[in-house]
This record gives structure tokens, C-alpha cells and sequence, in this order.
């Protein structure tokens, strides 16, 4: 369960959900029904009010450290992209990686190998602000990748684009989950975009009301 | 991309902003930098130049602010002078006049051939000779801002007296001062029998505390001072020394809330941002040096240009024709490294809070800020 102001408003009850590794999950529903709030739990940017967050059989409040856990386990993309505007493309990527990668030559291979494996290796030295929107959120994927997460948490990664861009976006995060086995959360009000997961999970109103 | 490049391009993204912190903060260090490098400069000079001189101890009037404003009576020499362990003894009689257009120029007056004197090397002409002559010999400084020399008359007050000789010593103040004969100026000044300070040079060094306890037993309302003694408790320069520090507190303070105000604005615009790196794994001790980082490089860029303007003022204020030969600006690697020390010290004070805050705030709530 997850509610906020003092329990005035319950964001997620009576939530069981289980996701097997290297599952791409869709969680659709409204508007306001606790889609992302699921995800921040997931990805402990939060913690749950009661109950209990388990990744790879790890309870998230038995985790001392859940930076370093976001950091190496979790990727995040979202809706906005959230690039820093002062950075270019490959830095963008590389302050994911201060802590992991000690060799700044070695972080800079690793973000250069991430924008090629999403076809952006002539866009790598531009600014965010010189990228399509597009572009820009294959950044976003691209950073999240950078630790070699377990879990992409994707939280409506084709609402600010067009549906064109939507499908290779989409596809590209198919490719990634099927070749690289990373389980894939994508929160979205599109159905053609839940379309391509395995599952799909419905909620409304905090509830999961199909699975 | 190493962190510190991320750290100078989150600076680079309000420039203006940047570059006041760091004009605020040169401005408070560059004033450190000045006034206490004057202020040590009193003390440098007052104690090389009787070091110079050859003289152990310094008589003078005591619970005077100022050694100018010390008065003894010339009867006083003779007694000091049959105490055991006194050498030699010299008083000189000490002022500011205005010579010519120069409103405050030094003037020694001593008896020709006393000690006192022997140190100055004579770059022209030669020394006073006549005991109430008005011949006057000139500093090299004082020589060259008056533009006299050998032969030329100078307006001393109300008397005109002629240059026999230019002299350096190597001393600011005394290669600023003019030297006249004692009972010329003691006649000039209406101070008959008057003298400011007695120096004394001893039959050996180390007698110095011996000699000065005999002196204090035997006469009393004087002090009797070594040059370290003179320059460490002479209340003029204690009170200098308060007052530089004082005021360069008020502009240390000034560019440590400068720096403050900078780095908490820059906190509030990036709350987002600082969720997202949050996000992204980074911890709220990354963040923390990363914003502290970002006001201490400020203020280390602010303190090597206070550096560079306390330098600038401190050579243009020893410089000015009416403070050249009265002021001497001790410009040392200590001095720079206690500025350069407190600067740092700015940067991490007025980055702390700001730090504090934006580390605090929690992903979730930062993402979520519009």
C-alpha cells in the first residue's frame, strides 16, 4: 500500500504483484490510478506506506544502501526524458557511471558503445536541446542501460512523442528486453505500446483490477 | 567526463551570476589582503629599522598610544646613559611636517655622528655636520617625491633648510624621512629639550632583560623596549591591526553570503534536476559535493583574484607620492596562504546549507516539482 498526506490519499492497496525476470510488463489505467506511484515504489524512489518491495528475492528495506541499488539495478526513463541541458549526449549518459567506472576514458567508451547500440552515434556530442524528441529519449534509454540494470522502469516513454517515433522507441526497448534479458516496466495509456509487452496489468483507482 | 567538468559547467550556466559571487568575494579578500599587509608593514619596518640601526633597546615615554606622541626629557640621557651595559645612547626627536607641498613626511631629528646615523649609506653629498645647522639630509624616497637634492633649499615648516646629502638605508620610513639636526628641529618645533625616543645600543646583546630591569628600577614613567617588544605591543598598530581585520570581516562576511545566496538560488532552480541525478542512483553525499564543490571553486577563483587585486592595491597604495616612505605593504607568503586559506574557507561555509538542502530533498518529491 502506498498512500500519502497521512492517508488522505491512497495512492496503491492491497497491490500483489509478481513479475517474472525478464518479463516486459505493461501497467495501463487512468489518469491518477497509481501507475507511477507503482513504479517509484519498484524503483525505491519511495517506500511503500505497508508491504513489502522484493527484487531478485531482496527485500527493498532490508537494502542498506538504495542509491547504490538504483544506480546498478534500475533503469529509469521517462515521459520528460530528463536530460541535463548542459550536457551532451555522452555525458548525459556518463553521470550514471562516476560511481561504477572508475576511468573517465572507460565511461566515455561505455556512453559512445550505448548511443551506437541505439543509433545515435552521430548525435553524440550535441545538446540535449539540439536532439529530436526522439533522440532525446533514446539518450534516456541509452543512460539507463549504462549499469547494466536488472530492471528498466519506463514511465510513459512515447507520451511526448509522435506515433511514428512511439514505434521505434517501443521497439527498441523490445530489442533491448529480448536480447539483453533485462525485465521491462512500461507504464503507458497506449494500447498499441501495450501491445507489444507479454503482459499487461490494468489498474484503477490503486487497484490491480486485471492481470 | 570527470565530476569537477560537471561542477564548472553547472557554474558556466548563469555566468553573471558566477562572476558576482566571484567579484565579491576577490573584493573581501582583496581588501584582507591589503590591510593587513600594510599592518604588518608597520610592524616590519618599525622592526628592521632598529634592528638596522644596531639598537637593543628603545627608551620611551609609558601608556603612550603611539610612539610619536612619546616625550622625554633630554636630562633623561645622562642618567640611562651611566647605567652599566649602555654602549651608546642616542635620542631622536620624532614628527610629521609638511615639507613643501607634502602634507606628512617623517623627520628625524639627531645629533650628527651618533650612532644611529652610521647605517645610512650616503648616496650623494654628505652628512649634517653643524649641531644647530639647517642642513638637512634626505631619504632616497623623500628625495626623489620631493625632487631635491644636494644643494637644493626645502621649505620645513616655517624654516628653510638646505640639502647637504642623500642617503639610503633600506628602511621605507627611514629612506622616506628627512634627518635634520636635534636641536635645529627641537628649536623649529618649540620642543626645547625634548626628545621622542632614546635608542641605546648595549656592550653586549644578551644583556638586554638585565639592562632593561636596572633601567626600570632606577627611572620611572618610561618603557623600555626591545624592536620585537616595541612592534608587537605599540597600541597604535594593535589598534591598526583590529581595525584591518575588523573591516576585512565585514567583506569576507559580504562574499560568504554573496556566495550563499548564489548557491541557494542555484539549489532552487535545479530541484529537479537534483531529483533525476537521484533517480539515476547518485547519493545525497554526491550531491552534497557536488554543490559544495561548485561554491568552493567559486570561491578559490575569488580568492586568486583577491590575490592578484589586494597586490594591485597594496603596490598602487605605497606607491602614491603622499604615502610613499610612510607605508610599506609586507605582501607574504603567509599572508597569501591564510587568504587563500579563508577564501576556501567561504566557499565551504556559505555552500554548506544550500548542499545540505538541496542533498535533502527526497527523489520522489524533487521529480516531482514544478
Amino acid at each position: 500500500m502506498k498512500t500519502y498526506e497521512e492517508g488522505r490519499i491512497q495512492a496503491l492497496r492491497g497491490i500483489d504483484l509478481r513479475v517474472k525476470k525478464g518479463e516486459f510488463l505493461a501497467v495501463m489505467g487512468p489518469s491518477g490510478c497509481g501507475k507511477s506511484t507503482l513504479l517509484s515504489l519498484i524503483g525505491a524512489l519511495e517506500p511503500p506506506t505497508s508491504g513489502k518491495i522484493i527484487v531478485e528475492g531482496t527485500p527493498l528495506d532490508e537494502v542498506k544502501d538504495l542509491d547504490r541499488f538504483r544506480s546498478l539495478s534500475v533503469g529509469f526513463i521517462f515521459q520528460a526524458f530528463f536530460l541535463l541541458p548542459i550536457l551532451t549526449a555522452t555525458e548525459n549518459i556518463q553521470i550514471t557511471m562516476f560511481d561504477t567506472i572508475a576511468s573517465p576514458l572507460q565511461r566515455m567508451r561505455r556512453a559512445e558503445e550505448l548511443l551506437r547500440l541505439v543509433g545515435l552515434e552521430d548525435r553524440m556530442n550535441q545538446l540535449p536541446t539540439k536532439l529530436s524528441g526522439g533522440e532525446r529519449q533514446r539518450v534516456a534509454i541509452a543512460r539507463s542501460l549504462a549499469n547494466n540494470p536488472r530492471i528498466i522502469l519506463a514511465d510513459e516513454p512515447t507520451g511526448n512523442l509522435d506515433s511514428k517515433t512511439s514505434e521505434s522507441i517501443i521497439a527498441l526497448l523490445k530489442r533491448i528486453n529480448q536480447e539483453r534479458g533485462t525485465t521491462l516496466l512500461v507504464v503507458t495509456h497506449d494500447a498499441n505500446v501495450a501491445s507489444h509487452a507479454h503482459r499487461i496489468v490494468r489498474l484503477f483507482d490503486g487497484k490491480i483490477v486485471q492481470d | 567526463m570527470i565530476f569537477s567538468v560537471m561542477i564548472l559547467k553547472n557554474l558556466m550556466r548563469r555566468k553573471v551570476r558566477s562572476i558576482l559571487t566571484i567579484v565579491g568575494i576577490s573584493i573581501g579578500i582583496g581588501a584582507l589582503v591589503s590591510l593587513v599587509a600594510i599592518t604588518q608593514g608597520f610592524v616590519t619596518i618599525f622592526s628592521s629599522m632598529l634592528k638596522s640601526r644596531g639598537t637593543d633597546l628603545t627608551v620611551m615615554k609609558s601608556n603612550t598610544v603611539d610612539i610619536l606622541t612619546s616625550v622625554l626629557d633630554e636630562s633623561l640621557g645622562n642618567k640611562i646613559q651611566s647605567i652599566e651595559g649602555v654602549q651608546s645612547i642616542a635620542g631622536v626627536l620624532v614628527d610629521i611636517v609638511t615639507i613643501e607641498d607634502r602634507p606628512a613626511t617623517l623627520v628625524l631629528g639627531a645629533n650628527p655622528g651618533e650612532y644611529v646615523l652610521d647605517h645610512f649609506k650616503l648616496l650623494e653629498g654628505t652628512a649634517i655636520k653643524g649641531i644647530e645647522s639647517k642642513e638637512a639630509m634626505l631619504g632616497s624616497i623623500a628625495a626623489s617625491t620631493l625632487k631635491k637634492g644636494v644643494g637644493d633649499d626645502i621649505d620645513l615648516e616655517t624654516d628653510i633648510f638646505t640639502v647637504v646629502g642623500v642617503y639610503e638605508s633600506g628602511n621605507v620610513w627611514e629612506d622616506g624621512a628627512v634627518v635634520v639636526p636635534l636641536r635645529t628641529f627641537q628649536s623649529l618645533m618649540d620642543r626645547k629639550n625634548q626628545v621622542t625616543v632614546y635608542n641605546l645600543k648595549l656592550t653586549d646583546s644578551l644583556l638586554v632583560e638585565d639592562v632593561k630591569k636596572i633601567i626600570l628600577s632606577r627611572i620611572h614613567g618610561i618603557s623600555v623596549m626591545t624592536s620585537k617588544d616595541i612592534a608587537e605591543t605599540n597600541q597604535g598598530l594593535q589598534m591598526a591591526k583590529a581595525m584591518s581585520w575588523g573591516t576585512s570581516a565585514i567583506a569576507l562576511a559580504v562574499g560568504a553570503i554573496g556566495t550563499m545566496n548564489t548557491m541557494i538560488m542555484s539549489v532552487f532552480e535545479r530541484t529537479k534536476e537534483i531529483g533525476i541525478l537521484r533517480a539515476l542512483g547518485w547519493s545525497r553525499r554526491k550531491i552534497l559535493r557536488m554543490i559544495l564543490g561548485e561554491a568552493v571553486f567559486l570561491s578559490f577563483i575569488g580568492g586568486i583574484l583577491g590575490l592578484a587585486l589586494g597586490t594591485f592595491g597594496v603596490q598602487t597604495l605605497v606607491n602614491l607620492p603622499t604615502l610613499k616612505g610612510l607605508i610599506f605593504g609586507d605582501l607574504s607568503r603567509a599572508l597569501y596562504m591564510e587568504a587563500m586559506a579563508i577564501a576556501l574557507l567561504l566557499g565551504i561555509v556559505g555552500g554548506f546549507y544550500p548542499a545540505y538542502r538541496g542533498s535533502s530533498v527526497s527523489p520522489m518529491e524533487a521529480l516531482r516539482y514544478e
